[in-house]
């Protein structure tokens, strides 16, 4: 899900880019107001957490590898902004420092990661609430899911109107398959297997960790 | 109270530490992630890189961690515990001195 330099338009880097910079501005704004020692804690946990969590990758349905981000559950436990926060630092280190991920599609891998999946959560999870889903584990499960598949969406999205928005000759000039090879591709590892993995890791780990985050003010 | 909080945290790190030794289970998959090809693997699949692909690929020419391995040690699994132990003392140190900045402007 990390996209490389290259893959995408410079359209495209730079609409993403002024999308993840609005929004990682206005969590830290939000958190800003809130803030004390243990927020700085709580962030360093969540964001070490999902540095690691992401190195864990397994092979997927379609003889390619995946691996979960650990982001819905730092949602959860921390709230959507710190998480926000949290994730897009590790996103930012891991194309910086190990190269996973561009520099140029940073802006759009913070947006599809660190950006949608804390807000898919807190969406999907406040419908469910008041659809009167009185069952949190449940909840967790659902929002974890989806949120995980909204993130795959987007990059399969973005991924293959490229093909289909700059050619030149006929060519294309950046990424080379367009949506009806995308969508599947990587779609049905994360609707299979990496939605549900992802969901049963929030809902396992949430009880042990919450007496940590419990911590927050 | 102060004192189970410290306690908390030590437990969070220890639970890091173990986690990053863990990773090379990572790599246990040879699969590579769909989208996430190298110049080389797109030629072979195509027989061509893209113009614009080529142009904009290697604008960030930092490697010394590349793909979390490191240039002067060549078992993958040492580079990549490094690797996992490294990114975590950064964000640690990045929210640090956050936590510092944001204290002192106040």
């Amino acid at each position: 899900m990390h996209i490389p330099d290259g893959y995408l338009s410079p359209q495209t880097c730079a609409t993403f880019y002024a999308a993840s910079v609005a929004s990682v501005g206005f969590a830290f704004a939000k958190l800003k107001k809130s803030v004390d020692e243990k927020t700085f804690v709580h962030l360093s946990v969540a964001s070490a957490f999902t540095f690691i969590v992401m190195m864990f990758n397994f092979p997927v349905v379609g003889g390619s590898s995946a691996h979960i981000t650990g982001i819905p559950l730092i949602t959860y436990l921390f709230g959507s902004f710190a998480s926000i926060i949290a994730s897009a630092v590790v996103l930012i280190i891991q194309a910086l420092l190990f190269r996973d991920g561009g520099i140029l599609a940073l802006g759009t891998n913070v947006f599809n990661m660190a950006v949608a999946i804390p807000l898919t959560v807190v969406f999907v999870d406040s419908i469910l609430k008041t659809a009167g889903l009185k069952n949190e584990k449940v909840r967790m499960f659902i929002s974890t899911y989806i949120s995980t598949n909204v993130a795959a969406l987007l990059t399969a999205v973005e991924l293959g109107l490229q093909p289909i928005l700059f050619t030149k000759a006929g060519k294309p000039l950046y990424f080379i398959y367009d949506l009806k090879t995308t969508i599947p591709a990587m779609m049905v590892p994360h609707l299979l297997m990496v939605g549900v993995i992802e969901a049963v890791f929030t809902v396992l780990l949430y009880s042990p960790l919450k007496n940590f985050a419990k911590i927050r003010n | 109270m102060k004192k189970g909080n410290d306690n908390n945290f030590k437990t969070i790190l220890i639970i890091l530490f173990a986690l990053a030794i863990l990773t090379p289970l990572g790599l246990l998959t040879q699969n590579p992630a769909f989208g996430e090809w190298t110049q080389e693997e797109i030629k072979k699949m195509l027989g061509f890189v893209p113009e614009g692909l080529k142009k904009y690929a290697e604008v960030y020419k930092f490697d010394l961690f590349d793909d979390y391995s490191f240039k002067f040690i060549s078992n993958q699994y040492i580079g990549y515990i490094l690797s996992a132990l490294i990114g975590i003392a950064v964000i640690f140190t990045i929210f640090f001195l956050l936590k510092h900045l944001m204290t002192e402007r106040k």
